[in-house]
């Protein structure tokens, strides 16, 4: 079995070396230097984790770091590291078992089911294996410089971590496995794609949540350092998952005895759980994955009546189908949605942290225009960042299903003008959502609100244009991830020209309101002026724009 | 379009080129379909088929050279053109996330359809292919044959003048595939120009009105089969394929290998 899964694992690194050898020069030197770049990190993390532990371990600081606490560091990585395994392998493991194009080929072939399970599991596994030691790693090292641990600590390290990963990744596949054969596998994909875009943005926020909730606001040196000892509580010795920590402690420090009990306990459960991953594929994989190739679960939709019929008398039948067939494919496939989540958190924290402010803001002339018009900012970022996703990929997402639009009798105009209402309407509605919340939290005047909404709706429309306008540019329609549709050049400019815009039409909507009041000029006038001029501008930058995104749709798709 | 009677050219191209970098994919094909007709256009594997199509459908810009459909340039008039073209590529990626019914409609406002006859033609057309039971069904639940079959009642959805098809049988079964053939056969007594790319000799030897051959890009032969055949009775279509594109000496590897 071995040996086959040293052929697959040296195709994959053929197919990996390939690709580098063939890419063009300037990815080359790209790489060389990520490389260097990379290493020199891990230097430099070795070299401040000796040199932190090592300050840690004077006597004046003895009181608030115990011993006991150094020693529970490497339990703390190498639990990170298998629970790392577990938890974040899932989506990958998914891919690469179930999902990956190969699979067919290689199951008709004389190779043994096994093998290509352990083959596709280190195949996923590795990228996200390699992440971690790359901080790990280095930080485990200094740790055993600075405890002057003997040679076998740093042996058994990079073992240690390789065993855990596996352990971590097999338990995680054992999982995939049984879900599979409840749940097809493409579906398991969009629910994790969607949790996962939820789980990354909640937790990048919580430090926000926390701080209305006023959890950790003034905690003191003392409960910080409660808090880091309780982590050494963790340190456990009957707690399995702390054992390899311990064994690599144990080997460092000499206690040769211990060191073997741990290190063979470690070896036993961490090959077991491996072990049993391989039993369990040998019998489920294979049926699993058989099961997927059927047809998939029929969905039915709900028939609609053709309702549209009332609008398309208004409105050409090929713009309102491309709207109507954008949406549903936007709400029905849940990797959309996930992405879309993002901005809906993002402007919860922030209207909060608006509305928090409120209080003190509320006092002065100039601080009232502050609130009265900073829920505009409020809603045009998480409008913003609507617009941004589903403008910048409008044209992307058709990906491989372009031809039907090329070859349809569709003018540009019409194509350009539906995937602008897809992005515009959504982000406007969301938009206008939370000015309002903003405004009611807040209890800010109505005075503002009318044009806040109307300077809300032309920013969009702007921001929509631009972002539309180079999302056509640089549209690739070769996407397998979603994360592909906008090629990287374009969208970069796109992020740049769209953050551009949105900071000049705001300085104008708000800014002129604001500098009007710092003057103690009279609102309305600041209101006309602020609506003139920033409305000559939106429209002058959309009609640019989408001008210049009419002469690019005849490339969309060109070879 | 009132006016063509039923042998106009219906396809033409003239001088058509397509370059990628240095190498010339196609080079200089002139042909022409007229209504009634169903063209086979047959080559080995990276001839420049495919290619050739795409630029006929307008999915891709030549580099020199014309493509006419229905007398409409494809790229000046490229409305026009597409408005009575249908096309169907060798792999109909469609949207998963449809269900076959709203596919067909979303492709008859695309072509303008009014909406009685869009909804009449669907349900003609998924009852013809067998896809009523599944029409409610999200397109990604669809094996690969009944993809196909979609796609091309996608491409028949507004009764086009012109139909243009990359491989049409690939994936189907016996039964599907024969349904194709009597199809084309009817929308080419109808009037309709068609024009299809097939590997499979002996569907282009049956249906086929007149056959091109390409090879490097460049368009080797064109006529019926008994043109083609230039006297030399008995041959079939695939002796004479492999006699023009040089296959013929391979055999003699089969024969070695075997």
């Amino acid at each position: 079995m071995l040996s086959y899964v040293w052929k697959l694992l040296r195709a994959r690194w053929r197919i990996t070396w390939n690709n580098i050898r063939r890419a063009n020069r300037r990815r080359k030197i790209g790489y060389l230097f990520a490389a260097f770049g990379l290493t020199v990190f891990a230097v430099v993390l070795v070299v401040a984790s000796w040199g932190l532990l090592s300050l840690l371990r004077r006597p004046e600081l003895a009181q608030f770091i115990t011993p006991d606490l150094i020693r529970a560091i490497p339990v703390l990585f190498t639990s990170a590291t298998f629970l790392a395994g577990l938890l974040t392998n899932f989506g990958v493991l998914l891919q690469a078992l179930y999902l990956a194009g190969d699979m067919e080929f290689l199951l008709a072939a004389p190779v043994p089911v096994r093998a290509v399970f352990v083959a596709k599991l280190i195949q996923a596994v590795l990228p996200n294996f390699l992440f971690m030691c790359l901080f790990n790693f280095p930080a485990l090292i200094g740790l055993g410089l600075a405890q002057s641990y003997n040679i076998t600590y740093f042996v058994m390290l990079p073992v240690a971590l390789v065993l855990l990963m596996l352990a971590g990744a097999g338990i995680s596949a054992i999982g995939v496995i049984l879900v599979v054969r409840l749940v097809p596998a493409r579906r398991v994909a969009e629910v994790l794609g969607l949790v996962g875009g939820v789980t990354s943005i909640l937790c990048s926020q919580s430090g926000q949540f926390m701080q209305f909730s006023r959890i950790g606001r003034s905690a003191s040196s003392a409960q910080v350092m409660a808090l880091a000892n309780t982590a050494a509580q963790f340190d456990q010795p009957y707690l399995p998952l702390a054992w390899p920590g311990r064994a690599l402690v144990a080997l460092g420090e000499g206690h040769w005895l211990l060191a073997l009990l741990l290190v063979g306990l470690t070896v036993v459960l961490t090959a077991g759980a491996f072990g049993l991953s391989l039993v369990t594929a040998e019998r489920l994989y294979i049926t699993g994955w058989a099961r997927t190739r059927g047809t998939l679960t029929r969905k039915a939709v709900r028939v609609e009546r053709r309702r549209t019929r009332g609008i398309q008398r208004l409105l050409p039948a090929p713009f309102t189908a491309l709207v109507i067939k954008d949406f549903k494919l936007l709400t029905r496939d849940l990797r959309n949605l996930s992405q879309l989540i993002t901005p809906i958190v993002l402007g919860v924290v922030y209207t909060l942290s608006l509305v928090s402010g409120t209080e003190r803001a509320s006092s002065t002339a100039i601080g009232k225009s502050v609130i009265a018009y900073g829920g505009l900012g409020t809603a045009l970022f998480v409008a913003w960042m609507f617009a941004a996703r589903l403008a910048l990929g409008g044209m992307g997402m058709e990906g491989k299903r372009y031809w039907m639009l090329k070859a349809a009798p569709l003018k540009a105009e019409v194509l350009l003008a539906s995937k602008f209402i897809v992005a515009y309407l959504p982000a406007l509605g969301l938009g206008t959502v939370f000015l309002i919340a903003t405004a009611l939290a807040g209890r800010q005047s109505p005075a503002a609100l009318p044009y806040n909404w109307v300077a809300l709706a032309a920013a969009i429309a702007a921001l929509c244009a631009v972002y539309l306008a180079f999302g056509t540019a640089g549209a690739n329609l070769k996407w397998e991830n979603p994360s592909q549709i906008t090629s990287g050049t374009m969208g970069c400019i796109g992020w740049l020209a769209g953050s551009a815009t949105a900071a000049i039409v705001i300085a104008v909507f708000a800014g002129i309101p604001l500098a009007f009041s710092f003057f103690g000029l009279p609102d309305v006038l600041a209101q006309f002026i602020g609506l003139t001029v920033g409305l000559a501008l939106c429209v002058g930058v959309m009609t640019a724009a989408l001008w210049w995104a009419r002469g690019r749709v005849a490339l969309v798709g060109e070879a | 379009m009132g006016t063509q009677t039923m042998h106009d050219t219906l396809i033409k191209t003239v001088g058509l080129v397509k370059k990628f970098g240095d190498k010339a994919a196609v080079n200089g094909v002139n042909l022409d379909v007229c209504g009634g007709e169903i063209f086979g256009f047959l080559g080995p594997n990276g001839a420049g088929k495919t290619t050739t199509i795409k630029m006929i459908c307008g999915l891709l810009r030549p580099t020199s050279g014309t493509a006419l459909v229905g007398g409409f340039d494809i790229q000046q008039q490229a409305i026009q053109a597409k408005s009575i073209l249908g096309y169907v590529p060798d792999e109909p990626m469609l949207y998963d996330k449809l269900s076959a019914r709203e596919f067909l409609s979303f492709v008859a406002d695309l072509y303008n359809v009014s909406a009685k006859q869009a909804e009449r033609r669907a349900e003609e057309l998924l009852k013809l292919f067998d896809l009523a039971d599944d029409a409610n069904n999200l397109i990604e639940s669809f094996s690969h044959g009944m993809r196909q079959k979609t796609a091309i009642a996608g491409a028949l959805m507004h009764d086009p003048k012109v139909l243009v098809l990359d491989e049409p049988t690939i994936g189907l079964d016996p039964k599907s595939a024969r349904l194709i053939k009597d199809i084309l056969r009817q929308l080419a007594e109808r009037g309709a120009a068609v024009f299809l790319s097939t590997h499979i000799l002996e569907i282009a030897e049956r249906m086929c009105d007149r056959i091109g051959i390409i090879d490097h890009g460049n368009l080797i032969a064109v006529g019926t089969v008994d043109e083609l055949r230039a006297g030399k009775s008995g041959q079939s279509l695939e002796d004479i394929f492999l006699a023009l594109t040089g296959g013929a000496e391979y055999a003699e590897i089969a024969e070695v290998l075997a």
